[in-house]
């Protein structure tokens, strides 16, 4: 199959890594990507608040290039597929916002009409690609090592529009650990805001926030904590460094195509582990394997 | 039938596993034994069900085999199987007072659980109690009353209505009293009888109607109950018009109380009487609906309404004021939401919303969402209600908002609670009723028999029993009727032996026991000279008031005499040679 | 009792729940019982006291739509649903403070941060150009990642001329 990636703000500067795993893994599994240039931002949180049409507009462009590629997008931060699959949901119910929106596209020659999917990247790995091709797909599997998932809001929630899985009780990210070989660890609140988008607003609430989710998966026992969100990422890679956090040992955080990317043969220096900023020993050394 | 007091009885013990239940805890091989060597004991056995077939057959058989003329059986409470074991030795033709249960279950195995070898004592310390009991056990008569057709109601509101229809439609007749000037009780005066649009009047008109047709309900309006006496199926009752001299005498099998409610006048909460425009919902639904709603103290249309929930309802500590009133949630509901599209702000101000009915909730979503404005009030700090001239303000906080409000609507209603008619303590004395912490009439038991009082024959239905709504006083309404209906369709009803008895040699006229009696049955026989007390054994309960009472000890109680009860102890803490027990 | 200012009392409307329930994102305002199971599951009430989206909705309810429009309180909701998804009645506290916001920011009732983070991403595009140095191209390219990201400044300027010059109300 063909996708169009579409990295959103913050992946191309903050997590590179993210972008390089997630191509490496996807070709690895037979899937042919290209990466979305000349964007722009989908508006999510700042613009959504300020004016719902601009937020609708902004979204509309991005899935007007990808129809002008005749290619479904695939979109690796939690918040930037709840934006594209909420506009699109907005556009292909309300006439009146679709033409809006198509008439100012039409400088560039875009439209939209809504014939693209918008597929967050986990969608793409447990539907498109599936959890049988993975594990065939395996070759240095993990000898046991303990993750916890960490889903973020955006992509699982709300559920009528987004459809990716159980926001009550998620297993996509759990069973492509169990795939790998590792062991997915369950702990309370795996389903709460890592408090990302409160760093906004009020750092030190948002520092709160992420900082419960830490301590709950280090008491569930986890050597490291998979995630399918750049901004989730960051945020519970960076409160682990704030004076609140105190010093117990710092959990690696992994999106989720780094975790996997090892476990399916790939180059350690395609998966961009040196950019972690927690040192990722302790999930690494327990892939067959390993780093070269 | 035998003769009990020339020969030695003959006694069969039956000690019942009740599968686990005894058996379990208790040794009742043990216990079947050591009643075989008590006095008088011919049979003793132990049974793994006594109260199923075959335990009853076992009972039956052995009375033949043996010529048991008592009969032990050591299970369950008698509260459970008295009856049947009752009726199984009479099939036998054995008098079933000749029968007695020891309690080996509810009195041993249940409760001490955990000391089987204790248990075991004490089941045959019961067991030898019992016995000794059964030896001085004597035939009682069992006796039955009539019942006359006519059932008695009390009160013609919607309850009343309901019974009065339902006895009179299965055959028998009516006696309906009234105190109003017509039937209709407090729905008739409502402009508005949800669900639907129609006005109380015109719900009930139909059913007066029937009921004025009807050839076997006899109505009286402005009417009470003046006098009323007797027993089950025969009571003697006189109805009265107000201020009358005469009445009109019936005969009566039974009665059911429908004396509902009235609704609360609220003098001192929020600033009610100090001006005609904050009233009660009653007041406010008996005014006419169809028409647009002005202010009484100066006639401006009405655009602003607030209303009041819990008003003299749910109060710790008042007295007939602690209960909720049941309705007031669902009607401001309704009433609120209905009235929203012609207002411009319609506030209820409550403490919860007890919307609790069978289609209600659909009414509280649909004012909130015709936006009426919900607010929660704390329950220490209620709204302040402050009225100059024509101009109400009421302040409050709202709990969930954490917010200070203040309003001047055009017009306050409160929904107040149903509390007791202002006679309910005569219809009290005149029935020998008693009443629960809410000031209605006490039902015989809560759950399990709660259209029932205490005294026989008399059933309580609608908010006479407790404030419910509309719907819910009709299903009462037709649950008494039934009950009615059942006891004069028998024709017949029997009363239990188990009576006090006047031994009107020793009886010194004291009028003791006339004052102690609870139920009213005992009377002074001026016929019989010197004039002595006699008890009505219909009316009688067997308490055992006027036994404790009587300084000449002149009045036993059958079933329970001073030797029956003195054998008990004696057996108890003076063993006969030859038994165990007795250490604990 | 807790009074939030000083002795101010509002009197209770529902004309701002009715505004409230016409913007895309409020219509379901009238439908919310206060049961608070928003409250209970939301992750910021419980890091912060400071927020409960229960009190937000009962303020809208009783009209007190200066305090609502003007404080911070709908700004920091974050959008992660969470109340949406427990919410029995159907009711989406988040979206109905995604309206309030959107009618906020139409009267210029916006805090620091967004506005200066919207500017941003008007201006350039995106939201990272000045994050986006040397070093990060070079990080890119080790890792066999074209280094070069563009993001389209003439569209987001177009979208600020429409949208944003100060004369659409709340859309």
């Amino acid at each position: 199959m063909d996708l169009i990636i579409y990295r959103g703000c913050t992946i191309p500067v903050r997590l590179p890594g993210y972008e390089a795993a997630t191509i490496a893994v996807l070709e690895k599994l037979g899937v042919n990507v290209t990466v979305m240039n000349d964007a722009n931002c989908c508006g999510a949180q700042y613009i959504e608040s300020l004016n719902r049409m601009a937020y609708a507009v902004m979204c509309g462009r991005l899935l007007a290039i990808a129809e002008r590629e005749e290619r479904d997008i695939v979109a690796l931060c939690g918040a930037c597929s709840g934006s594209l699959k909420t506009n699109q949901h907005f556009l292909d119910n309300d006439i009146q916002a679709r033409d809006e929106v198509n008439s100012i596209l039409a400088d560039e020659g875009l439209k939209y009409t809504g014939k693209v999917r918008v597929r967050h990247l986990l969608q793409v790995l447990m539907e498109d690609i599936g959890i049988e091709a993975i594990e065939r797909a395996i070759v240095a599997p993990y000898k046991g090592t303990k993750l916890a998932s960490h889903y973020g809001c955006h992509v699982t929630r709300p559920y009528e529009i987004v459809q990716v899985d159980d926001p009550e009780n998620p297993t996509i990210l759990d069973r492509i650990v169990e795939a790998a070989g590792g062991t997915a660890v369950d702990y309370p609140g795996k389903t709460r805001c890592c408090g990302g988008p409160m760093l906004a607003m009020d750092e030190e609430v948002a520092g709160v926030i992420g900082l419960d989710k830490i301590e709950k998966i280090g008491e569930a026992g986890a050597d490291g904590i998979v995630t399918a969100c750049v901004f989730c990422d960051i945020q519970l890679t960076q409160v682990q460094f704030g004076d609140k956090a105190g010093n117990p040992r710092k959990i690696p955080v992994l999106p989720i195509p780094q975790f996997l990317g090892l476990a399916l043969g790939i180059e350690d220096s395609a998966l961009g582990f040196e950019l972690n900023k927690i040192d990722p020993e302790t999930v690494v050394s327990g892939c067959s394997g390993g780093l070269k | 039938m035998t003769e009990t007091e020339t020969k030695d009885p003959r006694i069969g013990v039956f000690v019942c596993h009740c599968g686990h239940n005894i058996a379990g805890v208790v040794d009742v091989e043990k216990v079947a034994d050591s009643a075989k060597v008590l006095p008088n004991v011919v049979y003793s056995c132990d049974e793994m069900f006594m109260c199923a077939d075959a335990g009853q057959q076992l009972i039956r058989d052995k009375i033949a085999e043996h010529n048991l003329d008592r009969v032990v059986v050591a299970s369950c409470s008698p509260r459970m199987h008295e009856p049947t074991f009752r009726r199984v030795v009479e099939e036998a033709d054995l008098n079933r007072y000749l029968f007695d249960q020891v309690n080996l279950r509810e009195h041993v195995s249940w409760c001490h659980t955990r000391q089987p070898f204790e248990a075991t004592e004490k089941a045959i310390d019961l067991v030898r109690m019992s016995v000794a009991r059964a030896a001085e056990l004597e035939e009682l008569p069992i006796k039955k009353v009539e019942v006359t057709p006519r059932t008695l109601v009390v009160g013609g509101g919607i309850a009343g209505i309901r019974a009065a229809l339902d006895v009179a439609d299965r055959g028998f007749e009516v006696v309906l009293v009234e105190k109003a000037p017509k039937l209709g009780g407090n729905i008739i005066k409502f402009s508005h009888v949800f669900p639907g649009d129609k006005s109380g009047a015109e719900v009930l008109k139909p059913l007066i109607q029937r009921i004025h047709d009807h050839e076997r309900i006899k109505v009286h309006v402005n009417s009470t109950v003046d006098d009323f006496d007797g027993y089950i199926g025969n009571f003697d009752v006189i109805v009265k018009k107000h201020d009358a001299k005469n009445g009109s005498t019936y005969k009566i099998g039974a009665v059911i109380i429908t004396t509902g409610f009235e609704p609360f006048k609220p003098q001192g909460y929020y600033s009610y009487g100090e001006t005609p425009d904050i009233m009660t919902l009653a007041e406010f639904q008996s005014r006419s609906w169809k028409e647009q709603l002005v202010r009484p103290s100066d006639g401006v249309p009405v655009r602003k309404v607030v209303f009041i929930g819990c008003v003299g309802s749910r109060e710790p500590g008042v007295k007939g004021h602690e209960h909720c009133s049941r309705y007031c949630c669902s009607a401001l509901a309704q009433t609120a939401g209905d009235m929203r599209p012609n207002l411009d702000e319609a506030v209820i101000l409550y403490q919860d919303i007890r919307t609790y009915g069978k289609g209600h909730e659909v009414f509280h979503r649909l004012a909130r969402e015709r936006h009426v404005i919900y607010s929660m009030f704390p329950t220490d700090e209620k709204p302040v209600v402050d009225v100059q001239g024509t101009i109400i303000t009421i302040k409050w906080t709202d709990v969930l908002a954490e917010e200070d409000l203040v309003f001047q609507p055009d017009i306050v209603v409160l929904a107040t609670a149903m509390i007791p008619p202002d006679d309910i303590e005569d219809i009290a004395k005149t029935f020998s009723l008693t009443r629960s912490g809410d000031g209605f009439f006490n039902p015989e038991h809560i759950k399990l028999a709660p259209l029932t009082t205490h005294t026989a024959g008399i059933m309580i239905a609608g908010v006479a029993q407790a404030a419910k709504i509309a719907s819910e006083s009709v299903i009462d309404a037709s649950g008494a009727a039934a009950k009615a209906v059942g006891l004069m369709a028998k024709g017949e009803v029997e009363i239990e032996s188990t009576v006090s008895r006047v031994l009107s040699d020793l009886c010194s006229t004291c009028h003791t026991c006339l004052t102690a009696c609870p139920y009213g049955a005992i009377v002074i026989d001026e016929e019989h000279d010197p004039p002595v007390a006699f008890v009505h054994e219909a009316k009688c309960h067997g308490c055992g008031t006027c036994a404790a009472a009587c300084p000449s000890s002149a009045i036993i109680m059958l079933h329970s005499t001073d030797t029956q009860i003195l054998t008990m102890v004696k057996a108890y803490l003076c063993p006969t040679s030859g038994t165990e027990g007795g250490k604990a | 009792m807790s009074k939030t200012e000083k002795h101010k009392r509002l009197t209770p409307s529902s004309d701002f729940a009715e505004e409230v329930a016409s913007i895309h994102g409020g219509e379901d305002i009238a439908k919310c019982i206060q049961c608070g199971i928003c409250t209970a599951s939301c992750v910021v009430a419980r890091a912060t006291e400071k927020y409960r989206p229960r009190k937000i909705i009962q303020k809208i309810i009783l009209g007190d739509r200066v305090e609502v429009l003007t404080s911070e309180m709908s700004w920091f909701c974050m959008t992660c649903r969470m109340c949406e998804d427990r919410c029995q009645e159907g009711v989406s506290p988040a979206e109905i403070f995604h309206a309030v916001r959107v009618l906020a920011a139409s009267e210029g009732h916006i805090p620091n941060v967004f506005r200066k983070s919207a500017d941003t991403v008007l201006e350039d595009g995106w939201m990272l150009k000045d994050a986006y140095s040397d070093f990060i191209q070079d990080e890119r390219d080790d890792l066999g990642l074209d280094p070069e990201v563009t993001f389209n400044e003439k569209f987001a300027h177009r979208i600020k001329e429409k949208y944003f010059s100060k004369k659409e109300g709340p859309r």
